[in-house]
């Protein structure tokens, strides 16, 4: 018998594997994909991030999508997150912000609009484990906001930032803006055992072959497993929790690499398998006291799905136009965010609600550069000298930067998860069946956001100007199939994220959040990780569960 | 997962086929083209890309069209044409008003650039030097430039 059973081990199931067996308890994670080493985690466009390496392929392990208003479900990788040991924090960029503390009350602030509601505690009852997130994983940047306020400064100053870093800072001081340092979880000299960052060009959807990014498994996995208390079993896919006669989650069964069924028992379950797979093993889970799956007595389990809603500006800058800003230095920093637009103005969309731009330099991706310039505008396929004039023009005289947001992906009743019908993983289980509907707000303040980032590129003497992608659905942040709350009508999990219905289970990833914020979500979702840690740590101490 | 239907390497005939189309899509005016970087050593590579299985049936079209078009005209393979009738030829594929045409084409260009740009370890971009002809240079296992 363990004492804990962390099923994921990502964003959630890392702080929680690290600070239970610090305490010293025994502590089993599993997970269901493999372990890389850091050498397997190659910067290479043609290999190092094809499908089935972070993500499972469709043709094996497939979601299934329904978009309102259309019949045809499709088979898709939405709603993975990174099927790995570290989780999707494996092949994050580690953008670490910090939530506004009114996305902790969004239906306070905003009144009812659509499935939006407040979290069951506020952002200063988190702000204390934000801290410990981002001493625990290690995150470099500076300042902030005056309104996030943070009672401990970061660990670590920011990375070294590109010479155009000073440009953006201007140009958005004359428009009255206010940028600041992009926090990141990239180590910006030696901490926690691991080195400083090489400043290579490859960063977000890759691996970090240096261990300077702070992955769930760099950071917290590694060190949890030092303790001797913390055994991470991978490759093993965990089918059904079990409960007992009185109601209490007793363990998991899984299937092993060899395809064994073996059993696990454990005084504690805790669930991180990320929001669409997490929602999924609990509506499997099913038992005569749980018909509808486990802790599911509201019908919410899978309900309130959100994942980012995201859109994308961009400017080319020519060296000949530029040749005091160092445009061809090879820093992949930019390192600059503005907050500025985290609400909206009246009149952009019924939702007055933003997100964070952040300002990045275009990674070289040269085979993937390539491809594109090799279309001409006009539809025409470039070869020969011509082709060859077009990659060093783009490559040798100029760069590229973005501006990003992810703006909240608004709750609604049309978005959620339940089992499929028909389609099964490859253990023969039901796969998820995803149903989407993005709220017009997506586009609204999408567009707005995309173009208030053009005009900080247009104050900076861009070249040329390119408008990108409004409100598209994002991929790698999920949130919100068990919500947190106070009413167990209306909640799956409390404010602890235990299971309103099961004491000793517990869910800590993205599906406790009620809201999805207007920025990346994991430092949030390592934050909350630390606190359930600390609370469970608690109960085991006052002799809960011996 | 491979499709076990489709063969794993590419005929020789192909090969040359695709050595000699890949010359004039990258012929090296301005420095070195696909032939000095070797694009067609990253063969093997893509053939294995899951990527590469959606393209390689209009990849494989268009060496066959190429070839036949060469064979029709001058009487001789594609890869012995000359560079003007070989730059003739490709055009003469680029105008060919059919989309599978158009796919073959872009396939032949896509195979191209992923062999000059993608790492040296699959046998194309020899030395770096299609990274280098661009002012680049990729670690590998992370690493600065």
């Amino acid at each position: 018998m363990r004492d804990v059973v962390i099923i994921g081990s990502g964003a959630g199931g890392g702080p929680l594997a690290l600070e239970l067996s610090r305490r010293g308890l025994d502590v089993l994670v599993l997970e269901k994909g493999p372990r890389y080493e850091r050498q397997d985690y190659v910067h290479d466009e043609l290999t190092g991030r094809q499908p089935g390496v972070f993500v499972p392929k469709v043709s094996e392990d497939p979601h299934v999508l329904v978009r309102a208003g259309t019949a045809a479900p499709e088979l898709t990788t939405l709603g993975w997150i990174g099927s790995c040991v570290g989780g999707g924090t494996v092949r994050m960029g580690g953008y670490f912000y910090r939530f506004h503390p009114d996305d902790f009350r969004m239906r306070g602030r905003f009144g009812p609009f659509e499935g939006l509601e407040d979290w069951p505690y506020s952002y200063e009852e988190l702000e204390p484990y934000y801290c410990r997130a981002e001493w625990e994983v290690g995150v470099s940047g500076h300042g902030g906001p005056e309104d996030v306020p943070r009672s401990r400064p970061l660990p670590m100053p920011p990375v070294d930032c590109h010479p155009l870093a000073g440009a953006v800072d201007a140009a958005c001081q004359r428009l009255g803006l206010r940028t600041y340092s992009t926090p990141r979880a990239v180590n910006s000299r030696p901490y926690g055992g691991r080195p400083a960052c090489s400043y290579c060009r490859f960063c977000g959807e890759y691996g970090c072959p240096t261990g300077a990014r702070g992955s769930s498994q760099e950071s917290l996995l590694a060190r949890a497993e030092a303790t001797g208390r913390c055994e991470v079993r991978a490759r093993v896919m965990v089918k059904q929790i079990l409960v007992g006669l009185g109601g209490l989650a007793t363990g998991c069964v899984y299937v092993d690499a060899e395809g064994r069924e073996q059993e696990v028992h454990a005084r504690v379950v805790c669930v991180s398998c990320s929001a669409v797979e997490s929602a999924r093993l609990l509506l499997l889970s099913k038992s005569g006291r749980f018909p509808d799956g486990l802790a599911n007595g509201s019908g919410l389990v899978g309900r309130h799905l959100q994942f980012h809603s995201g859109s994308v500006a961009r400017a080319r800058f020519l060296v000949k136009d530029h040749p005091d800003k160092e445009l061809l230095n090879p820093n992949p920093y930019l390192g600059r965010s503005l907050m500025d637009d985290y609400f909206l103005p009246p009149g952009v969309s019924p939702l007055a609600k933003g997100g964070i731009l952040r300002f990045g330099i275009s990674a070289p991706e040269p085979v993937a550069t390539a491809l594109r310039l090799a279309t001409h505008a006009s539809g025409q396929l470039l070869w020969g000298a011509p082709l060859e004039k077009q990659l060093r023009e783009h490559f040798r005289e100029g760069l590229e930067l973005h501006a990003e947001v992810f703006q909240d992906f608004i709750p609604n009743a049309r978005t959620y998860v339940e089992l499929d019908p028909e389609v099964k993983d490859r253990w023969g289980l039901p796969s998820a069946r995803i149903h989407l509907h993005e709220h017009e707000h997506h586009r609204l303040a999408g567009k707005w956001l995309m173009e208030r980032g053009l005009a900080v590129f247009e104050a900076m003497g861009a070249n040329e100007l390119k408008p990108g992608g409004i409100g598209y659905t994002t991929r790698v942040h999920a949130h919100g199939t068990c919500r947190a709350g106070n009413d167990p009508r209306t909640s799956v999990l409390n404010a602890w994220c235990q299971a309103h219905e099961v004491p000793n289970l517990f869910v800590v990833d993205g599906s406790f959040m009620p809201t999805s914020g207007g920025a990346a979500p994991t430092l949030t979702i390592l934050a909350n990780s630390f606190r359930t840690a600390d609370h469970i740590a608690a109960r085991f101490r006052a002799g809960e569960w011996h | 997962m491979r499709d076990d239907a489709a063969p794993l390497a590419l005929s020789e005939e192909r090969v040359r086929t695709f050595a000699a189309a890949a010359d004039r899509i990258l012929p090296g005016q301005h420095g070195p083209g696909a032939a000095e970087a070797h694009v067609v050593g990253c063969l093997p590579t893509l053939l294995e890309l899951p990527v590469f299985a959606v393209l390689r049936p209009h990849f494989e079209s268009a060496l066959d069209l190429l070839q036949s078009m060469a064979r029709e005209l001058h009487q001789q393979d594609f890869a012995r044409c000359s560079a003007s009738q070989r730059d003739a030829l490709l055009l003469r594929l680029q105008g060919i008003p059919h989309p599978a045409a158009r796919r073959a084409l872009g396939a032949l260009v896509k195979a191209t650039l992923m062999g000059y740009l993608g790492d040296p370890v699959h046998g194309g971009n020899r030395a770096g030097l299609g990274w280098k002809s661009l002012g680049l240079w990729i670690e590998r296992h992370g690493g600065a430039r």
